[in-house]
């Protein structure tokens, strides 16, 4: 198809106006991303060129929501995870991170479901690293698990 | 037990009755904690195509503690799809009339608005008082902490204690501490639906 348009293009002497190999190719790029849409959306450049413009917008909206997504759902894997240890997110959080323990959500939140023994010995030394720094109103949610050596791991200046 | 099912947890997907003591509690804030428990956002398998929610199971619906004056300032809108017939019932009215639909409609609100929310409110179960069927306190293993402490009222406090109290002021026989501060309105008035419409769509009436 594309041969014989290219040809037409080059050595068709009737043509006025021969816009040359360089337009078919640009035209090509666009009409091969709109390949799957319906209609003459698909084929007719002036009507796919705009269809193709909404849907890469679309398609940036779409990746940011995915990432807002997956961030809400992993956050509220987490927090439940905590919470069924007896503390709640801001004290794991912020235990992990006074202790360098840089574990994203997404590991954390693959840990509170499939690991639970690995998430309870984190919480319970996020917990306890968080009670030793006398922060906040820690002291609702009781002392702390025992069992826990923090070595003087603590504070983060 | 071969290696391969030896991570099989199917008491995960199990689901887990939870009870709620409803006495002096607010319904509005309570009705977030509950629907935690209901659509499964407790759990760390939480997903929200994935059906994991909990039976919860409210006692003491009536003994609910609306805040401020919300008895006689919160109007519930129902429309019967038929001209004229939109209604506006004040919330002590409707607790008058049954006195679980104050806990229910809290709930159903606070759930996510999606095609699970009829499902998920077939799993909670409200009783007025603390009499539940034995079929269903067989199922409960769980007790929700409530989120406030019950307040203890002047005329339960046995007579022993209130004489160690110190008396501070002498009050006349009849004052009543705190009677009618938030508006009620006459006393003569019926628990019936309001028909005349002073309130615009969608907003609370001021």
């Amino acid at each position: 198809m594309f041969l014989s348009t290219l040809l037409s293009f080059k050595f068709n002497p009737n043509r006025l106006y021969n816009p040359g190999p360089t337009k078919f190719w640009r035209r090509r790029r666009v009409l091969k991303q709109s390949a799957h849409f319906f209609g003459r959306r698909r084929n007719c450049y002036r009507i796919a060129i705009r269809t193709l413009e909404k849907a890469l917008q679309y398609a940036v909206k779409g990746r940011q929501a995915k990432c807002e997504d997956l961030m809400k759902l992993r956050t509220q894997r987490v927090a439940s995870g905590a919470e069924e240890l007896g503390m709640d997110l801001r004290v794991m959080r912020r235990g992990l991170d006074s202790a360098r323990i840089c574990l994203d959500y997404h590991s954390l939140a693959d840990l509170s479901a499939w690991e639970p023994r690995t998430f309870k010995a984190l919480g319970n030394f996020a917990w306890n690293n968080y009670a030793s720094q006398g922060l906040g109103d820690i002291q609702s949610f009781g002392n702390p698990p025992e069992g826990v050596i923090l070595r003087g791991l603590k504070k983060l200046n | 037990m071969s290696s391969f099912r030896r991570a099989q947890q199917w008491a995960t997907f199990a689901r887990v009755w939870h009870l709620y003591d409803m006495r002096w509690q607010n319904p509005y804030e309570s009705s977030h904690l509950i629907g935690k428990y209901l659509s499964g956002r407790a759990k760390p398998i939480y997903h929200p195509l994935n059906d994991c929610g909990d039976h919860v199971v409210v006692i003491n619906s009536k003994e609910v503690a609306l805040p401020g004056d919300d008895w006689y300032r919160r109007a519930y809108f129902h429309h019967r799809t038929y001209a004229g017939t939109k209604t506006w019932t004040l919330a002590y009215e409707l607790h008058e009339a049954n006195n679980t639909l104050i806990v229910k409609k809290a709930v159903y609100y606070a759930l996510d608005k999606n095609l699970l929310r009829r499902p998920i409110m077939e799993r909670l179960h409200i009783f007025p008082d603390a009499n539940i069927p034995p079929a269903i306190a067989a199922n409960i293993t769980n007790q929700i902490r409530p989120l406030r402490p019950v307040p203890v009222k002047l005329e339960e406090i046995p007579q022993e204690v209130e004489k160690d109290c110190p008396q501070l002021f002498d009050l006349p026989k009849d004052f009543v501490l705190g009677g009618n501060v938030w508006g009620k309105p006459e006393p003569e008035r019926k628990a019936q639906p309001i028909r005349t419409p002073y309130k615009p769509w969608g907003k609370e009436p001021r």
